[in-house]
This record gives C-alpha cells, structure tokens and sequence, in this order.
C-alpha cells in the first residue's frame, strides 16, 4: 500500500466522479440556525456557566438512606454520585441510587392536583381548592376513623404526620412491601429484642447466608457490599486473604451468585441447618462458645446432623464441614432473611441462626444491636391486614397515602378495600395503582424537590434538601399537612426547628455544616444482648418443612427483583433496560426453571408458564436455568402494572397476584406459595435479554483461580494460558501497531503522554449493575425499549456478562460477573477499517471515536473482537419518534457534557473522555499535572465494591499500575494482540474446584 | 472580566445578566466614543441600544442577543484553556476588536482549519478528542 493511494483519496475521487464537486467542498461549518442568548436579570450567585456545582441530599429509593451528591449543571439535576462522608455508602449508589433521575423528570409525574370528577375521571383542581376539599373531609371523618398510610418514613416527616393524626384523631401506619418481620420476631425470640442489628461485613472471616440477599435489596445493600468487599474480595497483603461466602437457598439470586459455594437446602429447613452447625460447633468445642448458651444443649441436641440431615437435603459430612469452617475462621457471621424466611416458620429460622451468630461469639462483634434500622420500626404485614379488614368493614372514612403502593402489591385485597373507604387522597407523585382508586391527588414533590431528613439507624441523620427547582406545580406534601393543621410556615421551619431543638447553640453553623456533608453522622453505640428465656422454643412445626399456602402441587417462590423491587422502579426506563444480574432479562418477569423440571414438561425458555395459586394467576416467560432447585420455581415482582406510567403499565405479570393476604404467625407475608404450573401453549420469540447475544464472548475469557493457587503466586507470575499469534499475522499485526502510533504522534507535543487504562477486579465485582447504570447517566446512553432489545439493538456501553461456576459434578456454586466495555486497544482492529478516520488513537491511549465524522458503515462493530461497539439504528433523541428515548422532560437530565448521538453514528465507552479532559483543563487551570485519583469514570465511582480502577498506566505510581501489574491480572482475548488497556483480576474462589460453565 | 465573567473558569464565557449590563449603562449613555460629541446617526443609533437596555431593565424583560460567535454542536471548545494559556487581553486575536465595533461582527472563519493552525504554530495538540467527544 503505497502513501500516493491511500483509502480516504480514494473515497474522495470517487464521490467527485460520481456525485460533482460539490460534494467535495461541502465541508466545515454550514449554515446553522441563528440562536438567541437570553440573560438572567440578575445572575445566580452559585452558579457558573459550563460548571456544576454539587448538593448533598439523602437518596429516598429505599430505606436505607445512602448520601448522594447530585451534580446540577445551569439548574438541571444531571448525575447522581454517592457522598463520601456517609458512613451508609461511602460514596458509592447503587442503580436504583442512579435512577432516581429518571424518577425527578419523569414524563408521567402528576403535575397538579386531581380530583375524581361526578363521571369518575380525574380532572385537574387548584391547590387552594383541593386543600378545603381535604379540610372539610376531615373535619366529616373525624371519630369515623382516619389512617395515613406512609412508607418507611423514620424522619421529620413522619413525626410531623404522627402530630397531625393525634390532632385530628387518626392513626399513621408505615408500611413495607417487603418488610423484616421474620427478623423482628427472630430476634426478639432470640434475644427479647425486636429492633434491628447492624452487619459488619467488612471485619467478618467467613460469611454465611441463609436466604439473605444482602447484595440485593435486605436492609442495606449498598453498605453491605461494600464491606463484604474488603472481606471476600483476595488480597495478598492480608493474612487470611479472604472470607469465604457460603450461601443457603433455593434459588441463586444475585448474592447467591457470589458465594464461593452454593448450599440449596430444601426451601423451609434453612433453620435446620443453621441449628445443626451450631449443634455441631458446641458439641466438638469448636469456638469459645459464651456460657448461656449452655441451656441450648438439649434443644440443640435434638438437631444434630445425623437427625437432620434428610430433612435438609445435604448429607452429614457437609454440615460438619461448614460447622468446622465456620467456627475455625474466628469471624463467622450469619445472616438470614429473603427466601428463606418468607414462610410460617420465617421467625424461628432467624432464631436459629441468631443462636449459630451467638454461639461463636458474633453477637456484640460483628452482629451489633444498637443500631436500631429505621427499617425495622415499620408496621408488620399483620397491622396492614388489619388495617385493609377494618377498611373492608367500613371502619375507615378518610385514608391517606404517601410514599407506598398497596394496591400493587396486595392487588386483590386492598384493591376491594380500598372501595369501601368513603374518601381517599393520595399524595403520589406518579399515577400508580394506590393513586388511580384515590378521589383526590395533592401530588408530592420528589424527594431532590424537596426538604426532609431520614433516619435510617441510630446515630445517623441524613438530611435532604431540593437540589432543583420543582419541575412541576407539585407541593410539598409537608407544607399541605402544616396547612391542613392551620400551623403557619412550611416544612422548612418545621424541619429546621426540629434541628434547633437538637442543637441550638450557634444553630445556623451547625446547619449549614450539615448540609454541607448531607447529615449528622455518628456511630450509636452497641447494645450487649442475651439469650432470651425463649431463645429455645421452636415449635414442632419447625422442623417440618412448612405447607405452604394454597393447593397446587409446585413450591413457587415469590422474590425481590433487585432493580424495580417491589415494583416502584418499573417507571424508570434506565431500570427496565437493566438486565437483571442473574437472568440477564429486561423489560420483562420470567419464571426460573431447572432443566430437569423442564425436561419433564418439555418447556423451552420462552414458553410461557401459567402459574394458579388459590389467590391468584399469573403468566411467566420460563427462563430455564440450573441456579434454581428442580423442585422450586421463582418468580420475581416489580412488573405487572395497570398504571404508573408509560414504562410500567400492562407490562409482564405481577407476581404479588399469586401470593396470599394472611399474616403468618409472626405477622409477616408468606412469599413463597403452592401453584400449579401449566404451559400455555403460548412462546415469546425472544425474551429480551443479553443473554445468547452475538456479543457473548462465552468461556474462556474470564479466569478463576482458587485460593490455595492465588495465594502463591508471586508478582511477575503468569498464570493464565492465552493463544500466541501465530507467525505469519504478527508482522502485519506489529506494522499496522507502529503506523497507528506513528500517527498518533501527530498530534503529540512535549513530554510523554499518558496511556490511559483500567483495572478490574473480578474478585470485587458482584454483578449488582450499578455500574451500567450510572454510564447511562452519564453519558446519555438511550434506551431502546422492550422489542428493540429483543432485536439486540441494546445501546449499553458497559454490560455484565454472566458465567456460571460449576464444581466437579457439574453443580451450579455460583457465577462470575465481568463488565465488558471498550478495552481502548492499543491494537485496535476497529481503527484501520474505518474509512473516515472517526475511529482512531489518540495520543493518550483512548480508541477515539469522533461522531461528525462517523458515516455509519459499522465495519468497526464488525471488527470489534470484542463486541463493544453500539450503533444508532434509529434517532433515539428525535422528539416524538418511535423510539424515542427522552421524552419530555426526561431530557433535562442529559448530561451536557457529552454529545448526543443522532442516527447513523456509532458510539461506545469512552472512559469518560469527558471527565479526563475536564480533570486536565482544571490542572492547567491551576498549573500541576493530573494526578492519580483526580480522574474517576463513572462506572468506578459508583461501584460499591470498588472493583474498577481508572488511571495512568504510564505513572508508575498510580493504582492501576500496580494492579495491572498484579499477577491475578489477564487480559480479555489476550492471543489477538489488540493490546488492551484494561487489565481483569482474576476471580479468586475459597473453594476446591472452581470451573468456568 | 467583568462581562463576560466565566469565561478564565469555564468553557462558557457567560452572558452578562442585566444587572451586569447596569452597572456600567446606567450612567455611560454612549454616544461619545473618543470624545466625539456631535449628532450624527451612528451617534444617535448607539444611545438608542443604550436606551433600549435601560428599558429592559426597568421593565424586568431579558433582551434576547443575537448570536454571533456559534460553533456547531460537535464542537466543544473551552474558554478557560484558551484564556490561560494566550492571557486575559488575547480576546481579540479571535474576536477582533470588540470595543471599537458599532455592532459585534464576526471577523474570523472559525472553522476548523483556522483553529488547527494556530494549534500548529503554537505547538499545542491536534488530537481530534479534545475538541470533538
């Protein structure tokens, strides 16, 4: 190849020849539309043009009230980031975190009051008019009964809803669609205390779960993993190097996933096991067991293994074992919650690994009561069915709803119930179920609209504060209480007079301070606890596995989606397009089915599933997979809308239809229900999900080690085997890499140039997927909706790839998750075949991907190894396309430091180019070098584990280059010689026989 | 700067609010550059911009500029860098001589081939991402 000819000359000559010249000169910058600059009249003090300034609030998604810092760019909420001096979250968001975005500007939020006019259709209504309907419909029902129905709302808030239903004579109740009831009753038949412990991940030496799915969605997620990280993810540096995780369930969720072994118990014997091990640990006096525990002998005698073991499932040997590894590892802490108590004995299965905790000496260590989780102080399930019965028998004339979606969640009951209730105001903010049987809507704003604070456990006091100007003509629900109780000011001074009575001296200090950090932070101190005189008394049903209720011949279990939970985030469209970490579906519900029960019914994935419970039916997409117990099926919630949006309704099923309204003997709701399951001769085509994708780089390109061989390697080992180039294509390999450089240095000056590159570690990554949201926020990734994912035309830069771990008979124990995004070759295959030159090297190590220039012959994709490169098929930003992706006002949240791709322009991650260039302007600015950790992507700074690692790979004192030079690290189709930039640390397995499935 | 105060911090340089615009205009009535005080139209033109800008401000009504200066959207050109490294009096190799224009006209191409060779001559990068992401 001669210079005289090369491709883009050719391309010029012939686009003259063939469509005139005036193709040719048609270059630089057109005619553009005249715009008009509109100043402020008087400018905003605290804010700059083309900066962002940054609030810091509490996040309301759940209840575990993490900190964040939402970045406003020209009054517009753009990002949200995890607060680093939250002791909740450290800095880090989860997705549901990220999405609360997409909650604020959400094209279906209720904009203005409605009421329910005389034909039985909402109509709007002014906010003075509402307000006297509200007092004169108090003022009737008062002595005939008045309820307000929060959710988790352990705050200011609450305590000022608490006044106002004393003044007029009612009552609040709080309520959880997932409430911890089997906790409460668990703890306090251990310990004669029903409140909340906190978990010290962080300092456990071995992990054991039973049922709890503490990466997912129980009590604190976000905080959980990231102290679960600094346990189990391998170091080399600590003695014990890492905890293993060993999980308990019926089914993988997402922390099931991670667990270095899997132990699928017969769904209901959870209890049983863990008094086993205890029995076990006691009898062999395997740890310094505390001297009350003494009294448990008997009881615990009569659950040795040998007298268990069939119940279970698991022989006896195993139950030795874990008791032994357990014990020995000096630091054993167990938790149980999620499917494993989600029946009647939910309670007593908590008792009992209360006693396995107690019985190594983890209570008061690493299981600390003191804390208090607000979560815990919720109303039981039980108060909820009173409540719907007293509803039912007319014994309610007024019901408030803020915060929570009964009727979704508890779809036949509460639905009816609610009919009977003379007048009923929601204060939604979107048109949910709870809201569309409601007679009138004061809508609330959204939490970043707003004042508030959160206490979601002792000591620690998030405060939140607006961060936007309200988006819609919404009110605080707070300033309508204060009105409605004829109490002057708004929620504000309420707020801040409930501060002062905290802390008066030197008050405005202290609040500007705290709103400065986003809260008061403190520690509560641990409470010491005993075993309680009941600590013992397990029922003889107990030891049975449960009946479950209803008829039908299948266990199904009814669990968390860890993305829409219990279906408040199906509104939100980056949360939908989320595959879910262990199924890897979107947009949809599915029904998980072992292949042997499969093979039974000669079900293929994708047919649907009709599943009859004696409450309700429901059709599900089975997905058939070996992460679930052949004799159980799982459903997960969230879908199965009649409102609340465009995103939401008429979408899949709801899986609450199948589950019952009774309270179990504790007061919690049974999850887990018989069905019978048949097929329905109906099969979606495609469920939409990565899965099976083209881009499924498949086995071999994620690595495992165990521990015994991680922990011997020695820094400049190589573990790993990859496949050498062979001969005759490394001379053109090696050419084209020099010419690449060659060029590259066009545009290089003085000194060296950094080479920009990541580290991740796979022994950190749990697959939660917060990462591939907040490279949504951030750099205004469309979503394509359900039918184009289904035709693969899914736009995420990032994805998590999923590859099941099975042990020497071919058992599931877990999966690994590796996120897969642009590896900026230093080789890249995508450069030399873009004829436009839009994909090339800069000088800084990034495959650059310029999008004026790019024409979109997508042979960059084609060539892509590894698949990461997304194409605009249709015009995602166009207003009132077909896909359109921001409707408004979603697209006040784009991000505007980064274009927005039209059709026909081919994208892909960037390592938040735009962040790397803002880093080095603002070191120009102040006359120094970039240094390490000035940079963070978004995809790092929002991991809770801290996996990834962005830096300099050319400053050998930066983190990456440490860790790239690990000897864990590998690189992803290492034999193609595309030179990545990103260097994975291999996942490393506490256990004997890792394999990649 | 005082008008355009961001632009040494920001890629924005920032449009003057009104209250801005007044701190000088409610005084300076214009009409007297170099000292020069006779009526003539050019005279009379410029104290009625003035005036208008003054009944702006009394009336609360943003006055809606006409811009002059617009790059395309693909382009993302930072002020701030511009500024540090040509000084805050280097407004005019891009702009021309503001002060002295009747009207705000643009004087350079501002296409990319203009902005590449001052990139050359001063030595400074070509990479197409610092501009174009």
């Amino acid at each position: 190849m001669t210079d005289s000819l090369d491709r883009r000359r050719f391309l010029k000559v012939l686009g003259v020849t063939g469509a005139g010249a005036a193709a040719v000169s048609a270059c630089g910058i057109g005619p553009e539309p005249t715009e008009r600059l509109i100043p402020y009249l008087i400018q905003p003090e605290d804010q700059i043009p083309g900066t962002a300034t940054y609030y810091a609030t509490t996040c309301r998604e759940c209840a575990a009230g993490c900190g964040v810092r939402v970045r406003v760019r020209e009054g517009r909420a753009v990002k949200l980031e995890g607060n680093p001096d939250s002791p909740i979250n450290r800095g880090r968001l989860c997705a549901r975190g990220q999405a609360a975005l997409q909650g604020l500007y959400n094209p279906d939020r209720v904009a203005h009051p409605m009421v329910r006019n005389a034909s039985g259709k909402f109509e709007e209504i002014d906010w003075d008019g509402a307000l006297q309907r509200v007092t004169a419909k108090v003022r009737e029902a008062q002595g005939k009964g008045i309820v307000f129905l929060t959710g988790a709302e352990h705050s200011t808030f609450g305590d000022l809803v608490d006044e106002w239903m004393k003044h007029v004579g009612g009552r609040r109740l709080s309520y959880e669609a997932f409430g911890f009831e089997a906790l409460r009753a668990g703890n306090r038949m251990a310990f004669g205390t029903a409140t909340l412990p906190t978990y010290d991940f962080a300092n456990a030496k071995y992990v054991l779960s039973f049922g709890a799915d503490f990466l997912d969605t129980w009590l604190s997620p976000v905080e959980f993993q990231n102290g679960f990280s600094r346990a189990h993810a391998f170091d080399a540096g600590r003695p014990a190097s890492m905890a293993k995780f060993t999980y308990v369930g019926p089914r993988l969720s997402l922390t099931g996933m991670n667990a270095d072994e899997w132990i699928a118990a017969k769904p209901g014997t959870e209890g049983l096991l863990a008094l086993a091990m205890a029995q076990v640990i006691m009898s062999q006096h395997l740890a310094r067991v505390p001297a009350d525990a003494s009294k448990l002998v008997s009881v615990l005698a009569m659950h040795a293994p040998h007298a268990v073991s069939q119940m279970i499932g698991i022989d006896e040997e195993t139950i030795v074992r874990l008791a032994r590894e357990f014990a020995r590892s000096g630091g054993g802490l167990a938790v149980a919650g999620g499917m494993a108590t989600q029946a009647a004995n939910g309670a007593e299965i908590v008792a009992a690994v209360n006693i396995l905790n107690y019985v190594v000496g983890s209570v008061g260590t690493l299981v600390k009561f003191g804390a208090d989780l607000s979560v815990g102080a919720t109303n039981t399930f039980a108060d909820l069915t009173a409540l719907t019965a007293d509803m039912t028998d007319g014994r309610v004339a007024l019901l408030f709803v803020h915060g929570t979606n009964p009727a979704h969640s508890l779809p036949g009951a509460f639905q009816q119930a609610l009919g009977k209730v003379a007048f009923k105001v929601s204060f939604s903010s979107y048109l949910d179920e709870t809201a569309a049987s409601c007679d009138l809507i004061l809508p609330d704003h959204h939490p970043l609209e707003q004042w508030g604070d959160s206490r979601p456990r002792a000591g620690v006091i998030g405060l939140q504060q607006p961060v936007v100007q309200p988006v819609f003509g919404t009110q605080p629900t707070g300033d309508v209480i204060l009105k409605l109780s004829g109490r002057s000011g708004t929620f504000l001074d309420y707020l801040q007079a409930k501060w002062r009575a905290r802390h008066a001296a030197n008050f405005d200090q202290y609040w500007m301070d705290s709103l400065a950090k986003g809260g008061v932070y403190g520690e509560a101190p641990t409470r010491p606890v005993r075993l309680a005189t009941t600590a013992g008394n397990f029922t003889t049903t107990f030891a049975e596995v449960p009946s479950w209720g209803g008829d039908g011949d299948q266990t199904v279990v009814v669990f968390p989606h860890p993305a829409l939970h219990d279906g408040r985030g199906a509104n939100k469209p980056w949360l939908q397009e989320l595959p879910d970490p262990v199924s890897k579906i979107a947009w949809h519900s599915w029904v998980e089915v072992h292949p042997d029960t499969a093979a039974k019914w000669g079900l293929a994935t994708g047919d649907f599933l009709l599943l009859q419970s004696k409450f309700g039916g429901q059709k599900f997409p089975a997905w058939i997979t070996r992460s679930v117990r052949p004799d159980v099926l799982a459903v997960p919630t969230g879908q199965g809308h009649s409102a609340y949006g465009r995103y939401a309704k008429d979408r899949s099923a709801n899986a609450f239809e199948l589950l019952g309204g009774q309270a179990t003997v504790y007061g919690g709701r049974a999850f887990i229900v018989r069905a019978t399951a048949s097929k329905t001769g109906e099969h979606q085509r495609r469920i939409a999900t990565i899965e099976g994708n083209a881009r499924d780089l498949g086995m071999g390109t994620t690595e495992v080690l165990t521990l015994a061989r991680a922990k011997a390697l020695h820094p400049g080992d190589h573990p790993f085997h990859f496949e050498e180039t062979p001969e005759y294509a490394k001379e053109a390999v090696e050419w084209w890499a020099e010419r690449q450089h060659d060029k590259a240095e066009i545009g290089n000056y003085k000194g060296e140039q950094p080479r920009w590159g990541l580290a991740i570690d796979l022994s950190k990554c749990t697959g939660c997927s917060a990462c591939v949201t907040a490279c949504y926020a951030e750099n205004n990734i469309a979503t394509v909706g359900e039918e184009l994912t289904e035709r693969r035309r899914e736009m995420a830069w990032l994805r998590l790839e999923r590859y099941w771990r099975v042990d020497e008979h071919d058992n599931v124990q877990g999966a690994v998750s590796q996120p897969m995004l642009c590896q900026q070759c230093g080789n890249a295959p995508c450069e030399p075949v873009c004829p436009v030159y839009a994909a090339y090297h800069t000088p800084d190590g990034l495959n650059g991907q310029v999008y004026n220039r790019c024409v979109g012959t997508r042979y960059c994709s084609n060539n892509c190894p590894y698949k990461v490169r997304y194409f605009n098929w249709y015009n995602y930003a166009e207003k009132d396309g077909k896909y359109e992706a921001f409707p408004e006002p979603l697209s006040m949240l784009l991000n505007p430091d980064v274009t927005v791709r039209e059709k026909g322009v081919m994208e892909k991650c960037t390592f938040c180019v735009q962040r790397i260039r803002g880093a080095q302007n603002q070191a120009r600015l102040e006359n120094r070098n970039v240094r390490d950790g000035d940079i963070v992507t978004a995809c790092q700074q929002t991991c809770p584990s801290d996996a990834i690692v962005f830096g300099d790979l050319n400053d050998r004192n930066s983190r990456v280059f440490e860790l790239a030079g690990n000897p864990r690290g590998y690189h992803v189709l290492a034999g193609l010689n595309t030179k990545p930039a990103i260097t994975y640390l291999a996942r490393v397995v506490a256990q004997d026989t890792p394999g990649n499935g | 700067m005082y008008c355009h105060y961001s632009a040494a911090v920001s890629s924005e340089p920032g449009i003057p609010s009104v209250q801005t615009c007044m701190g000088c205009h409610l005084y300076v009535a214009g009409g007297t550059r170099g000292g020069v005080k006779s009526d003539t139209a050019a005279v009379r033109a410029e104290r009625a911009q003035v005036q208008q800008l003054r009944a702006n401000s009394r009336d609360h009504k943003s006055p809606e500029w006409i811009r002059i200066h617009a790059l395309p959207g693909f382009v993302r050109f930072p002020h701030m860098r511009h500024i540090k490294a040509l000084g805050t009096t280097a407004c005019a190799t891009c702009h021309g001589d503001v002060a002295k224009m009747p009207q705000v006209e643009q004087v350079s191409t501002l296409r990319m081939g203009w902005c590449v060779r001052c990139h050359v001559k001063n030595n400074v990068t070509r990479d197409c991402s610092v501009c174009h992401y």
